[in-house]
């Protein structure tokens, strides 16, 4: 396991942080489209100030073309967006240095250092040649690459090299980030070590719009939005994602296996039970189906505590993988379309 | 201002650390055609090609010129292999390319030339080059030219000779008619009659030799008054010859008088023209040359200032074709255009750390060069001026590929293109006015053609270079800035 993050970046000024707008990003109705009706279409979403937004979906789904719309990359075809009050297409100088951009391929250049990469990222946002030193310990602190400040970065692997991007995208210190797949391609224990710098971002008060393939980093997130095919397709916190896939929460429960069938049938029968499933491959294994977790375990208990035959070995709210709950909701996206 | 000049500075800076990370590309920008070009200078001599040649002398000989003189006259301009009469053995050789030229000599000159025909030297070669094939026709023609002189100089040799006699028959015939003003005896009448026969045939000679009539005519007349002269001569001499058979020479004491004063200016040529030396009387004129420059130049040196120029604008070609799509291959371009920068600024960057990098790369060579020996005569300032300018030009073409090319191995492959271009186009090796008036536009679009006279300029002459190379440098420069900045920030908003 590497080392913690030895110290944080520069806070925010709060002078700055009181001017932010409560919603730092808005779209509405937002179209861009490519040939051969690749793009994305109708996108309409909020992202509060001071949070991590999260956006997920397949691989060609439009999170990169959301995210070049959101930077004024691209220009939508149609709808508005507006970025910290502002049209991006549109942005001033000014406004850019509040941006933090991280693209989701390494840009850097392979022949220059690691200070060096840094030192030229600076002063593209105008930093001053002796104020910005600071900003550049600070920051290659934050990521971990001090000790590999002199090495190229054609010789860094493929995880510094995105700890440099990211290096490179907060060395102005910016308000908001976007990071387009900034874990894709890097090992669990460095993408864990990144949504540890990007919470500690949102706790100093920035924003951050992350996207991202793997469905299980969705859970990091404060709010998170499901694309398919150039479509939003659900936006909500995780849990509230959870749910929604599931139709509610779930409740692991473990029985004697000979005593299974009959909890099941008598939890069925409960109101406040909307549905009971038993595992094929672990016998003694029901899952139940409820509104909220919380109230409706003491309820299980209490019916099942007036059969003494059928003893409860554990009970506890089951959090399924978001894989799990993602596959769940592109198939219910799937159905509504079919039918649709 | 302030943050606009750090984000210039950024790319100086960022292009800087970039080349110097690769020391072999810079010294082999640097110093591989410094190298080639102290190997031109140590081996190339300027020589013409030595023509191996086979002599191929007519059967029966030759009368006009002689064989030992001829073989030198060849052997002036060739390389002479051998000397005789196989024809065929010689077509052989040319044939399997053990020599290079096979020269044919007339059999008949002297036939030819009293049909007024001239008696053609026939020069075969077998050759696909053509500047060699251009160096044995002016070989050759040289070679002609120089039998032409030596039997033109036998023939003035002959003729002086002729001169000398038809001097003494003047001289004999004057004293003669001296005589026969005096008082003519009989038996001197005879001899008399005898002496005017004979001038007669020397005068009809002379006045039919143009070479001779012209020499006798340097005293101030013209050759055809001359020619009128000795006809009347003759005409005189006739009279006087009829006269003595008809015993009538009495009467023709007028005559008498008039003809011994046209034998006394005769005579007067006549001396001067066999006192003259013969090379004179055949080559009245002689080439002389002066060079105000100066010291001549060898080859090295005159190249030197074309090398570096060359150098420079590929050098400035090169970084410039490859920047920019390096930098949107890379997806650069992305990260700018979220950043707070215009493809203005990165263009302008770019610009800057090039121009300054490549000011540094012109001062090695220039020192280079003077350890070399070559001299720089002209303004240090003004040099620099027009390094700057002509770097500016160079990155303009090298920008112009980058925003065309499509990837890495395109833009190289491109500057390429522009390199054959100059070295062809440029005046480098083949003089520009050599070139169809159209074609040379192309030369003139190059910045190479306009580095080089100015730097000839500068580092050869110590002049200032003429105003036209300052205003096409600039014209290319601005021409293509703007052309760039327009297509790149098309690009760069479409990226």
């Amino acid at each position: 396991m590497e080392q913690r993050i030895t110290r944080p970046i520069a806070a925010i000024k709060p002078k700055l942080k009181a001017q932010l707008p409560q919603t730092i990003i808005a779209l509405k109705d937002a179209d861009r489209s490519f040939s051969e009706g690749v793009g994305v279409f109708d996108l309409t979403f909020e992202v509060p100030t001071g949070t991590i937004f999260g956006l997920i979906g397949p691989s060609g789904c439009g999170k990169t073309t959301t995210v070049r719309l959101l930077t004024g990359i691209y220009k939508p075809d149609r709808g508005t967006i507006s970025v910290l009050n502002r049209t991006p297409s549109k942005f001033s100088p000014r406004t850019r240095e509040l941006i933090g951009y991280m693209p989701q391929l390494f840009v850097l250049y392979p022949n220059l250092t690691v200070w060096e990469n840094l030192n030229f990222v600076a002063s593209l946002y105008g930093m001053g040649y002796f104020s910005r030193r600071k900003e550049l310990e600070y920051v290659l602190d934050f990521v971990e690459l001090s000790d590999v400040r002199h090495r190229l970065g054609g010789q860094l692997s493929g995880g510094m090299q995105r700890r440099l991007e990211l290096a490179a995208a907060l060395v102005h210190n910016p308000l908001l980030l976007f990071a387009d797949e900034p874990t894709a391609g890097i090992d669990p224990v460095l993408r864990g070590k990144f949504w540890e710098h990007f919470r500690e971002l949102r706790d100093q008060g920035r924003t951050l719009f992350v996207t991202t393939q793997y469905v299980s980093e969705a859970s990091y997130c404060d709010l998170v939005g499901v694309m398919n095919a150039g479509r939003l397709i659900h936006l909500d916190t995780p849990d509230g994602l959870r749910r929604t896939a599931l139709g509610g929460e779930v409740i692991k429960l473990i029985v004697d296996p000979l005593q299974a069938l009959d909890a099941a049938q008598i939890l069925q029968r409960q109101n406040a039970i909307k549905d009971v499933r038993r595992s094929r491959s672990q016998p003694g294994l029901i899952y139940v189906y409820v509104e909220h977790a919380a109230t409706a375990l003491p309820m299980i208990f209490e019916v099942l505590n007036a059969y003494p035959d059928i003893t409860i070995q554990q009970a506890q709210e089951y959090l399924p993988p978001f894989d799990d709950i993602f596959i769940q909701l592109m198939e219910q996206a799937e159905a509504k379309e079919n039918y649709v | 201002m302030f943050k606009l000049i750090i984000r210039l500075l950024s790319f100086f800076a960022k292009e800087v650390n970039e080349v110097r990370r690769q020391p072999r590309l810079v010294l082999s920008l640097i110093f591989g055609p410094f190298l080639i070009l102290l190997l031109f200078g140590a081996g190339y001599q300027g020589e013409r090609p030595l023509l191996r040649t086979a002599l191929v002398l007519p059967r029966e000989g030759l009368d006009q010129v002689q064989i030992e003189d001829l073989k030198g006259a060849v052997q002036t301009n060739f390389s002479l292999i051998s000397a005789d009469t196989n024809e065929g053995a010689a077509m052989q050789q040319l044939r399997a390319g053990t020599i290079d030229v096979v020269e044919v000599l007339p059999s008949d000159i002297n036939q030819r030339v009293l049909r007024g025909e001239q008696a053609p030297v026939e020069f075969r070669y077998n050759e696909i080059n053509p500047l060699n094939e251009q160096w044995i026709q002016y070989l050759g023609y040289a070679q002609v030219n120089e039998i032409n002189r030596t039997i033109l100089l036998q023939t003035a040799q002959g003729m002086q000779g002729q001169a000398a006699s038809t001097k003494q028959m003047l001289s004999q015939v004057g004293g003669q008619l001296d005589a026969l003003k005096s008082g003519l005896t009989a038996a001197k009448a005879a001899e008399t009659q005898q002496s005017i026969r004979q001038l007669k045939q020397a005068i009809e000679l002379l006045a039919s030799s143009p070479l001779l009539v012209s020499q006798v005519s340097n005293n101030g007349t013209d050759a055809a008054e001359t020619q009128q002269q000795l006809l009347e001569l003759r005409n005189s001499l006739d009279t006087l010859d009829q006269a003595i058979s008809n015993g009538t020479l009495d009467q023709q004491q007028a005559r008498i008088s008039e003809t011994r004063d046209r034998i006394t200016q005769l005579e007067q040529a006549t001396t001067v023209l066999s006192k003259l030396p013969p090379q004179v009387l055949i080559s009245p004129l002689q080439q002389q040359y002066q060079n105000i420059h100066g010291k001549s130049l060898d080859f090295m040196t005159f190249y030197a200032p074309s090398v570096v120029a060359l150098i420079l604008q590929h050098i400035a070609v090169t970084l410039g074709a490859l920047s920019l799509v390096r930098e949107r291959l890379l997806g650069a371009l992305e990260v700018f255009r979220v950043a707070p920068v215009s493809m203005l600024q990165v263009l302008l960057g770019k610009y800057l750390g090039y121009t300054l990098f490549i000011v540094i790369i012109s001062t090695v060579l220039v020192g280079l060069m003077l350890a070399l020996g070559i001299p720089f005569l002209g303004s240090i300032l003004l040099f620099v001026g027009l390094v700057v300018l002509f770097t500016l030009a160079s990155l303009g073409i090298g920008f112009l590929i980058s925003t065309w090319s499509k990837s890495e191995s395109q833009a190289v492959q491109l500057s390429m293109l522009v390199l054959l271009l100059s070295i062809f186009f440029s005046g480098f090796f083949l003089p520009l006015e050599n070139f169809w008036p159209p074609v040379r536009n192309v030369g003139y679009m190059l910045p190479l053609t306009h580095g080089i006279i100015g730097f000839q300029d500068i580092m050869l002459r110590g002049s200032v270079p003429g105003d036209f190379t300052w205003i096409m440098l600039g014209s290319i420069a601005a021409a293509t800035f703007v052309v760039v900045a327009l297509i790149s920030q098309w690009q760069f908003r479409r990226s």
